[in-house]
Order: structure tokens, then C-alpha cells, then sequence
């Protein structure tokens, strides 16, 4: 079986006034079908570049990506992507914007819209289905963002640190509530964070990356036990994780 | 604060300025046929739609105002809209169509009376040329700076450039749309006076012009007035329907739209 994401020797170069700028060099990345894996780095290293890879929004300078053996050439039906802000279209009620991958891809109409309410149902949000993006506060807008990533029921997720923005409890409610969805729905997801603790207590697998140009720099498997909790937080084992990914970023 | 209580204050002031009016023409004994006082207005006023000769000069102006404004709003949106989308319009029409708005449109307002007779035509044509020029650069500015990011949102899910323009840019550049609409009015009416000065058999602005003539000053200030009460209703229900349809801004109606 073919990864659900692949990244073979991808770079990119940016031309700017100041002449070429390498983001990234020669990333070698796969994620396997129902592999939660998160990428690790400091700002500005590229991460968020690979996402935009990943979703088709930007082609690379050099090497090959691959969606499930795929070539990918742009955006595509199999991957969902929520960003670091909710994104949402502030004209559009919340149903509506979930219901957007549905309009843009041509799904139809009655099965889009009981999925739409019941994913709404999953993220907690179904009492707010007619409310406007602007009556609703920052966790509730990016829960609206991963109701609609899921809206076409994509095999890939794409997210690029999704709760950097928020305050400390929605962001460990919200983490929580990811991992509850995952395991229910089992999707792959890539997952770009700055956050050492996030990355450890979400992932199946780290990847970190070094400061630009991007490369990854370590590989490391997580394997707590699932369903991870708060008191996974105090486990030796968690910390122990942290306290090895955090020589990456303590050097300067 | 209730909105009752806000609208009292500006005619307080309203009614100071009349006042005002009133006693300077009365203590400096100004004649008539130099400053007419406002109970001599509000008479000229009162008779003319007593006896029915004000409203045909009311309806050409309005009629003239709204269908170029119409006309004028609507080219501008369509052709703003198309412009922003199409990069080689943008590189070959864009900058002629900013240096032609540096150009005051009024002033070419003796040719088009020449090409478009001296009836309501060339009104229409003046009012529509006037008021696409703001509201055409707002609407192309407005789409331009859609923000990107909600454009990526919604790229990933493939989104046409159909929808991207219906749903996403148009609807983020209402604010500014609606800014170009709100400055339009004023033009209209401009737009509109200006050709009727110009030559028409009717309408504010031929009242205006043709009262000179005989000095009735009076009949004069209550064109102005009626004029003036046109563009204050105008704006008002400009601002009334960005109201409405930009309800998700800060500042909107909130508690309205449910």
C-alpha cells in the first residue's frame, strides 16, 4: 500500500530582490495510511511551505510529491486543511461554511448537509449551526474549521498549527478533542506545530525540522499508549520525549 | 443614548442656523432679491407644491439621478469586478482609466449634450459617467485586497475562480463598494444640476438657473433645499443597506440578524 502522503527529495527556492532564497532542501517525508505524524520546528524553517505542498497550493522547485501514489499537480478532493486561523467566511453561517468543500467540489446537496450537522454534533458546535462566524469565539471558529475539513471526508488532513492562536484551555480542550476525533475516524494527518508538548502528546511520529533552509533533522517515534490524557502530561515517559526534542531548539 | 435623542441634536443646530439666517436678514435689512429670509423659502416652498409646479422639476431630477446612477453603478461593479480578475485588462486599461479619473467628467459635460441631444438623455449619461469612476476603483481596490489567506482556505477545497469571486471577493470588498456607492449620490446630483444648467426645460437645476434671471432668490434657495434634502435621502439609504447586507462588520446592526 502506497503512502497517503510523500515527499521525495522536495526543495524550493523563492526568487526574491535579494536573489535566491532556499526554504527547502531535499525533504524526504511519508505518512502512512492512519499515521498521525507531526512536523516540528522553529518559525520560518519551511513547515508551513510542506503543507502547501501537500495541499496543492504551491509547486515545488525540485523533487516529487505524492498524494496515495498520486502525483500531486494541485489542490484535490482527498485532502482537508484547516490553518493556524479559523479562515472562515465571515458572510456565511456556520453551517455554510462547513458545507463549503461540498459546494466546491459539486457534492450533493442532502447527504453534504446531514454530514455537515453531524459533524457539527462532533465538534460540539450543533446548537450554533445558523450563528455567524463573528458570534462565536476563537475555539469555536477553528472547531467550524475542522468540521469543515472533514465535510468531504478526506484521507489526508492537512494542519498547520490550528491552535497556535488560541488561548491555553481551548488549545488542551481542543487537543483532546482532536485526538478523540482521530481515533474515531483514523485519518492521516500532518500535522505542523511549534509546540514541543503538542507534537509529543498528539503524534505516532515527530519530525524535526532545522532552521532554513528546512531540513528534517530527526525522526522520532512516540509510543505512549492512546487514548493519551491529561495525566499523560506527568508521565516520565512524555516528559522524558520533550525534554530529548527540546536539545533541538536550546543551542542558540 | 437612544437614536431619538441623537437625531435631536443636529436640528438643534439646524434650527440655530435658521435663526441666525432669519434675524441677520432682518437686523441688517438685506432685500430680497440679495438674501431672501427662510420664512420666504419655506413660502416659495409651500406654493410651489401648493400649485403643483415644483414636482415635475423634482421628478426629472430624481429620474436622472436614479437611472444614471443605476447605469453608473452597475457598469462600474461588472467592469471592476472583470478588471480585477483579468491581468492583461489590468496592465492595458487600468492606469488610463486612473489618469482619466484625475480628469473632471463634468467638464466634458457640453459634448456629451452635443452627442446625446439636450433631453434626459444626456443627463443620464453625465450622472452615470460621474458616478462610475469612484465606485469603479473601489471595486477593483476592494477585490484586490481580499485577504489571502481566505482565498487559500478556500483553494484547497478547489474552489472555481467563479466561486472565488461570488463568494469570497465580492462579498470582501462590500465595505468598499459601498464607500464608492455612499460618494456616487453626491456626484448624482451633481452630475444631474450641472447638465441641467447646462440646458434642459426641467428639472432643480433648470429652476435654479432659470430663476436667476428674474432674481427670485427664493425659488432659487428652495431648489438648493430640495436638493439638498435629495442627497441627504440618498446617502441615508446608502448607509441603511450596507447596514444590511455588510451585517457581519464591527460597528453593523449585530443584534438585528439572527
Amino acid at each position: 500500500m502506497s503512502a497517503a502522503l510523500a515527499l521525495h527529495g522536495v526543495g524550493v527556492t523563492y526568487a526574491t530582490r535579494r536573489g535566491a532564497i532556499e526554504a527547502l532542501a531535499d525533504i524526504d517525508l511519508s505518512i502512512q495510511p492512519g499515521e498521525f505524524v507531526a512536523l516540528l520546528g522553529p518559525s520560518g524553517c519551511g513547515k508551513s511551505t510542506i503543507l502547501k505542498l501537500a495541499a496543492g497550493l504551491l509547486s515545488a522547485s525540485r523533487g516529487r510529491i505524492e498524494l496515495a501514489g498520486h502525483t500531486v499537480s494541485g489542490p484535490g478532493r482527498h485532502t482537508g486543511v484547516v490553518f493556524q486561523k479559523p479562515n472562515l467566511l465571515p458572510w456565511k453561517t456556520v453551517l455554510d461554511n462547513v458545507l463549503l468543500p461540498a459546494r466546491t467540489l459539486d457534492l450533493p446537496t442532502g447527504p453534504a448537509r446531514e454530514r455537515a450537522m453531524a459533524l457539527l454534533e462532533l465538534v460540539g458546535l450543533a446548537p450554533f449551526a445558523k450563528d455567524y462566524p463573528f458570534e462565536l469565539s476563537g475555539g469555536m471558529q477553528q472547531r467550524v474549521g475542522i468540521a469543515r475539513m472533514l465535510l468531504h471526508d478526506p484521507d489526508l488532513l492537512l494542519m498547520d498549527e490550528p491552535f497556535a492562536a488560541l488561548d491555553a484551555l481551548s488549545r488542551e480542550s481542543l487537543t483532546l478533542e482532536l485526538q478523540r476525533i482521530w481515533s474515531q475516524h483514523r485519518k492521516s494527518v500532518l500535522f505542523i506545530t511549534h509546540s514541543i508538548q503538542e507534537a509529543v502528546f498528539l503524534a505516532d511520529r515527530v519530525l524535526v525540522m532545522s532552521p532554513r533552509p528546512g531540513r528534517i533533522i530527526e525522526q522520532l517515534p512516540i509510543c505512549l499508549a492512546r487514548p493519551r490524557t491529561l495525566g499523560t502530561l506527568a508521565d516520565p515517559e512524555f516528559t522524558a520525549l520533550c525534554q530529548h526534542l527540546r536539545r533541538h531548539f536550546t543551542h542558540e | 443614548m437612544n437614536r431619538l435623542t441623537a437625531m435631536l441634536y443636529p436640528l438643534i443646530s439646524l434650527a440655530g442656523v435658521i435663526l441666525l439666517w432669519s434675524l441677520a436678514v432682518a437686523v441688517f435689512a438685506i432685500p430680497d432679491y440679495v438674501l431672501p429670509g427662510p420664512c420666504a423659502v419655506f413660502q416659495s416652498l409651500v406654493s410651489g407644491f401648493a400649485d403643483g409646479s415644483l414636482w415635475p422639476h423634482i421628478g426629472a431630477t430624481l429620474a436622472e439621478m436614479l437611472s444614471g446612477y443605476f447605469i453608473g453603478g452597475v457598469l462600474a461593479i461588472v467592469l471592476g469586478a472583470s478588471l480585477a480578475e483579468s491581468q492583461t485588462f489590468e496592465r492595458f486599461v487600468y492606469p488610463l482609466l486612473i489618469g482619466l479619473q484625475a480628469t473632471p467628467k463634468i467638464a466634458l459635460g457640453p459634448i456629451i449634450l452635443v452627442w446625446f441631444g439636450f433631453g434626459m438623455a444626456s443627463k443620464v449619461v453625465l450622472v452615470a459617467l460621474v458616478c462610475f469612476f469612484p465606485l469603479f476603483v473601489n471595486t477593483v481596490n476592494g477585490i484586490r485586497r481580499t485577504p489571502p489567506e481566505l482565498l487559500d482556505a478556500c483553494r484547497v477545497f478547489s474552489a472555481s475562480r467563479w466561486y472565488l469571486l461570488v463568494h469570497v471577493k465580492l462579498p470582501s470588498a462590500a465595505g468598499e463598494i459601498f464607500a464608492g456607492l455612499q460618494i456616487g449620490v453626491s456626484l448624482a446630483l451633481i452630475g444631474a444640476v450641472v447638465g441641467e444648467f447646462l440646458s434642459a426645460q426641467r428639472g432643480l437645476g433648470y429652476l435654479i438657473a432659470s430663476s436667476s434671471v428674474s432674481m427670485s432668490l427664493a425659488t432659487m434657495f428652495s431648489g438648493v433645499v430640495l436638493l439638498a434634502l435629495i442627497g441627504l435621502c440618498g446617502a441615508q439609504f446608502i448607509r441603511w443597506l450596507q447596514r444590511r447586507v455588510i451585517f457581519w462588520e464591527p460597528g453593523a446592526a449585530r443584534n438585528t440578524q439572527r
